[in-house]
């Protein structure tokens, strides 16, 4: 039995795709998780591309992409359903609405019941899931496992055959497995009965030549001169290689900063020569603390 | 050399040996990828798959990497592995003449995977190992640069006659036996430290972080986002109707852990478990956690840092408001050298009673396992029930938090 290789990580080489650079075990590792219907669970410094991932695999296979941003009080069940139990209840205070005899028109649906619900396969992203509480991935177990979801307030009887021609039923299964994505800051431990169901990734920080790759891809309107941005890069990682910061400059602060470079017309040679950090033209722009800002100029 | 099958059966029980919570679902994932020809071509693929499945986290990564690296010999042979994985490279093919370790002889081109005597699967130019290295070493010996995913590929080895290659370059990483290993992450290319070193706590480092996640004190503060159903539902009822539904603050944890360390000592060789436990602890989401520092018992005076330099009054940390929930004493407690010290005792009873006078959640963890504590000051301590004292194991941690969960209650 061969598996086709769904993922090929091209969306940076092709235009019309979706700016990412993917390398090559990374590629795999979607394709395994593709092929084992199971989630992928995404780790990594921040500005490492976990979040675009899913955009990125979505772009390049065609699929719709949902996406959760997980806050500190988000529950399970909003990623699944929600009931608008208040309209509910102030639909049901006006006498001659009676709307809210059924519970059906109240119920709308989260990112992960849609693609649940939904015929089509398509890519769910739930993004920073580890900011929120500690039982909150236990409550998707069932879901990630079987993919599917059951509607406890919703009586079977109210459903009318039109209803269910539209879709609506009382548990949805998932036709097509969703290809589901998760990230975390690993600000918080995740429990291991959720880790299981996993894969894990670590996505490391990019290397010099890719992040050479990631300047011309997501500036490309810009003429960007080539020394000028290897220079740039380079003093780039000496900073983030400096020991106890606050908050090491990642990828988003480098594009900022190459951006500022380009506009201000440094030269290469200006970022070169100086083995002083702290004489380097607009570092500042990299650097989101006061502590750190301090600690660079004294260098 | 053992079939594949078998061979990843090794791996699995090994990793589960190390503490790696696994079952067979893991396995049998394990081997439904391996299955797949197109995913799995390549020994770094395998590499990476079994990380995929069975890591949880950058050091687990390392360590099955390692394992892997343990139980895989330089080249597989057996014709169900050259079936599943499908591979036969031609360069190997030249090479595998070379190096003859096993009574096998190749046909200068691929032995299709048919042939069932001859065919010796070559898993990638980038797993070869010098020939004197095989021929001279155990299994267990190997030497291989530390794989794992997003670094570019280990230096080719086969580039080369083989002989050239016996001195381990500087480059190469070397496996001790007893698994230490150095954590150090992937992107930076130190050239110095090429030994991994890894504390192997006696209970991992998540599993602390999860037991100490129980202890709990939540108690409604900050902006009022949630809405109250009970108090909607008074509304409603006395006003016929609801306008606006009542709002209430989030539930937050704000448990408050003091704890007090032993130092110095005896404690010295547990500085090295203590220091991680510790770091675990504070990262379990407790409002807040302050560790202070003592030497043999805890006095009304205790040290902020584990140098013992500066001092601060206990009262201060115990008195209210700032009453912590809980109070961790962490000591051998004279279990490490077996002794009994009557004054240690007299001491360490006194600073408990006074300790009460301000909560009485107090346990008392211990680096040595319980059955190392009779005839030492702590042996008594814990017959006499002085105090709740706990070995630090997951047991231990478990019932140690439960016990200042409840305790008061």
């Amino acid at each position: 039995m061969s598996y086709i290789q769904r993922y090929k990580g091209t969306g940076a080489s092709d235009p019309r795709g979706f700016p990412y650079i993917a390398d090559e075990s990374l590629v795999k590792a979607v394709n395994m998780a593709i092929m084992l219907e199971r989630p992928l669970l995404v780790k990594g410094p921040p500005g490492c591309g976990k979040t675009r991932l899913a955009r990125a695999i979505a772009d390049e296979l065609n699929l719709p992409l949902h996406e959760w941003y997980i806050k500190s009080t988000s529950r399970a069940r909003d990623g699944l359903y929600s009931i608008d139990m208040l309209r509910r209840l102030n639909d049901s205070q006006l006498h001659q609405n009676d709307r809210a005899q059924k519970l059906l028109p109240y119920i709308s649906f989260g990112p992960l019941g849609e693609a649940l619900r939904s015929k089509v396969e398509s890519v769910v992203l739930i993004d920073e899931i580890d900011k929120a509480d500690l039982d909150f991935p236990n409550d998707l177990l069932r879901e990630l496992d079987e993919k599917k979801f059951t509607i406890e307030e919703l009586d079977e009887r109210e459903l009318t055959p039109e209803d269910r021609e539209q879709g609506f039923a009382k548990t949805y299964s998932a036709t097509k497995s969703p290809i589901i994505v998760i990230t975390s800051n690993d600000e918080k431990e995740l429990p291991d009965a959720f880790l299981r169901r996993c894969l894990f990734y670590y996505i490391n920080f990019p290397a010099l030549e890719q992040l050479l790759q990631i300047v011309k891809v997501n500036l490309p309107d810009i003429n960007l001169e080539e020394n000028l941005v290897r220079a740039a890069i380079q003093k780039f990682m000496q900073f983030r290689q400096l020991k106890d910061l606050r908050k090491a400059p990642a990828t988003g602060e480098m594009l900022d900063w190459v951006r500022v470079l380009h506009y201000w017309e440094v030269d290469s040679a200006a970022l070169e020569s100086n083995p002083k950090l702290s004489e380097t033209p607009y570092w500042q722009v990299l650097f989101k603390h006061q502590r750190d800002l301090e600690r660079i100029q004294n260098l | 050399m053992a079939k594949p099958l078998l061979l990843l059966l090794d791996v699995f029980m090994a990793l589960r040996e190390r503490g790696f919570e696994l079952g067979i679902q893991e396995y049998l994932i394990a081997l439904r990828l391996l299955a797949e020809n197109e995913l799995v071509g390549s020994r770094q693929d395998l590499i990476l798959a079994c990380q995929l499945m069975w890591a949880k986290s950058l050091e687990e990564q390392q360590l099955v990497a390692q394992t892997l690296e343990m139980f895989l010999p330089p080249r597989l042979d057996s014709p169900e592995l050259a079936s599943w994985l499908g591979d036969v490279e031609k360069e190997k093919a030249a090479l595998d003449k070379e190096s003859d370790q096993t009574a096998e002889s190749k046909a200068p081109d691929d032995a299709p995977p048919s042939k069932p005597e001859s065919s010796s699967v070559g898993l990638g130019p980038e797993l070869r190992l010098p020939f004197e290295l095989v021929a001279a070493t155990s299994l267990e010996d190997v030497s291989d640069p530390a794989i794992s995913p997003g670094q570019p590929d280990p230096q080719d080895l086969t580039a080369g006659p083989p002989d050239a290659a016996t001195a381990l370059d500087a480059d190469t990483v070397m496996e001790i036996k007893g698994h230490f290993t150095l954590d150090k992450p992937p992107e930076e290319e130190d050239d110095e430290d090429k030994f991994i070193f890894e504390i192997e706590l006696p209970v991992p480092d998540r599993q602390i972080r999860q037991a100490w996640r129980k202890l709990r004190r939540f108690r409604r503060s900050g902006p009022a986002v949630e809405m109250d159903v009970e108090a909607t539902l008074t509304r409603f009822s006395k006003q016929g109707g609801v306008l606006n539904p009542v709002l209430r603050p989030h539930l937050r944890n704000e448990a408050r852990l003091l704890v007090l360390a032993d130092e110095g000592g005896s404690m010295l060789p547990f500085r090295h478990i203590i220091q991680p436990l510790l770091e675990a602890i504070r990262q379990s989401g407790l409002a807040e956690v302050k560790v202070v520092y003592f030497h043999n018992v805890p006095g009304r005076e205790v040290f902020t840092d584990w140098r013992m330099e500066e001092v601060v009054r206990l009262e201060d940390l115990v008195a209210t408001p700032a009453t912590p929930h809980g109070i961790l004493i962490i000591s051998e407690g004279g279990a490490a050298r077996h002794r009994y010290s009557e004054e240690r005792l007299e001491k360490t009873l006194e600073i408990l009673t006074w300790l009460r006078n301000y909560t009485p959640r107090i346990a008392w963890l211990n680096p040595l396992p319980a059955v190392r504590w009779p005839g030492s000051t702590a042996g008594v301590l814990d017959r006499g029930r002085f105090v709740p004292m706990f070995a630090l194991e997951r047991e231990g941690l478990i019932r140690c938090v439960a016990s200042l969960q409840r305790a008061g209650n």
